[in-house]
């Protein structure tokens, strides 16, 4: 089976008559790093909580590698599929940061060395292991979303959402993190990978974009194709990535930048040539 | 000068043996109506900095001073200071509550502290405990709401009912309402789409433009580009450098202290690197960059 998530037809509200999502069908195959972008109130965040089970749909099928989304599959689920939000403070359970990663692995009957392993392993790997017996309460809100996403990876899921999950993180730890996925994702050519995120520039190097807007999809594809649609993009008030609009700029004045220049080194080599 | 921090420095629990300064020796100065952004990595100080502005947090040694209002748990220090201060400063110094509203501080996700049952009680709850009378507190709310963008439609909803970024600026009328003198800011606009992120920093921006001070915590480097006036540096707890957006960006510092350089001055030192022939010294935003590359 290739695919990580086979979505058909979904709906969900969250009041009656308001539609959340309406009528969502797509596939991700197993490997993939999918951008969701869309505005605040599109419908990501929700479309992400269906995908885990943290709500259930009103009509419509999931399947997470292979294994449809509904109540008698829930603990199956959560060996599959797990999801970092945004506010780190709402994550927090532990008293400490070990105890905060290691709170997954204890509902897992995880042996307790190998638990010991990966809680250090992880906590390394997003750089909190000098932090291990801090309390929440020391931390700033970067550190304790480190500590969420080391929670979440220190699992060992075949899926992974990250809902804004690097927000809060300055650009070097948004860097490490993109780091550590894309090993992650090299040790494991299957690793999924969907990103919600306002970062056009992060969705421009992504695999595949998907729009929402409104609870629909509006547009998926590749990048590259996604960001043409520039007049399509804006009219529903989204940003293309800086290269995009450079060259669309550009044109305006007659400057014409060849189709084949994608990202801003290529594009500085050509204007210095 | 309206604020400034006296060779601050912050442990947060001394008797922890694995404590470690989490503000070392910080010196800065802030006069009435500056638009400052302060910027660092993450666990750099930022926001505990900004907590000694009204005392959640006090420096353990050294001192803040906002007007005549001296922060520190240093005892000694705090009665020389106040003996260069009239009496009425003195007992001022006494009422933590009169600091707080001058001093308007906005959370990181501002918008998980709200709790009242309509929108308007909410802003009202500030202005109500700095002793307004019903009424009073009534109106500063309203005016406060309808500063961020928040219509009389809105007033008696559910703030629960309200979207992400609507929710943040009733959280920022919230402090607003209370007139303070200086607004502080911890990420505000951490986790807003694009447009939610304008909204915000155009409420903050019109605040600004009334005269009040801006203090702002963000990691987000292009509203430090096309808001902030002054940019501080934090690393490592402590303070490296005072300097404007333009300079920042444009200088190496930004990779040394792992802050994010926007796209747009990284696209800038690339040309430069790569010896583009056009002078691109005057190139500080969209428009001017496009200028000069589509001549």
């Amino acid at each position: 089976m290739k695919e990580a998530i086979r979505v058909e037809h979904l709906y969900f509200s969250y009041e009656k008559g308001v539609e959340t999502l309406k009528d969502i069908s797509f596939n991700v195959n197993k490997g993939e790093y999918v951008a969701l972008i869309g505005h605040n109130g599109s419908g990501k965040s929700t479309l992400s909580k269906l995908l885990c089970y943290l709500l259930p749909a009103d009509k419509g099928q999931i399947f997470v590698d292979d294994i449809e989304v509904k109540e008698e599959n829930e603990s199956l689920l959560r060996k599959k599929i797990g999801i970092v939000f945004q506010n780190p403070d709402n994550q927090f359970i532990g008293s400490t940061v070990e105890d905060d990663i290691a709170f997954g692995l204890e509902n897992r009957n995880i042996p307790r060395e190998e638990m010991v392993r990966l809680v250090h392993e992880f906590a390394s790997k997003v750089g909190m292991i000098k932090y291990l017996n801090k309390s929440p309460d020391e931390l700033s809100g970067g550190q304790k979303q480190r500590v969420a996403i080391a929670g979440i990876l220190a699992l060992g899921l075949k899926i992974i959402i990250f809902d804004e999950a690097t927000s809060m993180l300055d650009p070097e730890g948004v860097e490490d993190i993109k780091k550590l996925i894309m090993e992650m994702k090299k040790e494991d050519p299957e690793l999924t990978f969907i990103s919600i995120t306002h970062d056009i520039e992060e969705a421009y190097i992504s695999d595949r974009v998907i729009i929402l807007n409104k609870g629909e999809i509006f547009l998926d594809g590749k990048p590259n194709e996604v960001f043409q649609k520039e007049d399509l993009l804006k009219s529903i008030g989204l940003d293309i990535p800086f290269i995009m609009k450079v060259k669309s700029s550009l044109k305006d004045k007659n400057v014409q930048i060849p189709n084949e220049i994608n990202n801003i080194e290529e594009l500085s080599d050509y204007l210095c040539k | 000068m309206q604020v400034s921090c006296n060779n601050v420095t912050f442990v947060y629990d001394k008797k922890d043996p694995n404590h470690y300064d989490a503000l070392k020796d910080i010196n800065l100065e802030i006069s009435k109506g500056e638009f400052v952004a302060l910027v660092g990595k993450t666990g750099s100080g930022k926001s505990t900095l900004v907590q000694t502005l009204n005392a959640l947090i006090k420096p353990t040694s050294g001192y803040t001073k906002v007007d005549y209002f001296i922060v520190t748990s240093d005892k000694k220090l705090f009665k020389e200071k106040m003996k260069e201060l009239s009496e009425d400063e003195v007992k001022k110094n006494k009422k933590l509550y009169l600091l707080r509203k001058k001093v308007g501080l906005v959370f990181q996700f501002p918008e998980y502290q709200l709790f009242s049952v309509t929108v308007l009680k909410d802003v009202m709850f500030g202005p109500t405990n700095f002793n307004l009378t019903e009424e009073e507190a009534k109106k500063v709310s309203i005016e406060a709401l309808k500063s961020v963008g928040i219509d009389e439609s809105y007033f008696n909803k559910s703030p629960f009912e309200l979207s992400g970024g609507e929710k943040r600026r009733v959280a920022i009328a919230g402090i607003l309402a209370s007139d303070p003198d200086i607004l502080v800011l911890d990420e505000p606009t951490a986790g807003l789409d694009p447009d939610g992120k304008k909204e915000i920093m155009e409420v903050i921006k019109k605040v600004h433009e009334k005269g009040k001070t801006i203090i702002l915590v963000t990691h987000d480097m292009d509203v430090v580009m096309n808001y902030a006036k002054k940019v501080v540096v934090l690393n490592d707890s402590k303070l490296v450098k005072i300097t404007t957006p333009h300079e920042l960006f444009d200088s190496d510092d930004i990779e040394k202290y792992s802050l994010e350089i926007p796209t747009l001055y990284k696209f800038k030192k690339l040309l430069v690197k790569k010896g583009y022939k056009k002078d691109l010294s005057n190139v500080y935003d969209f428009n001017s960059l496009i200028e000069v590359l589509g001549k």
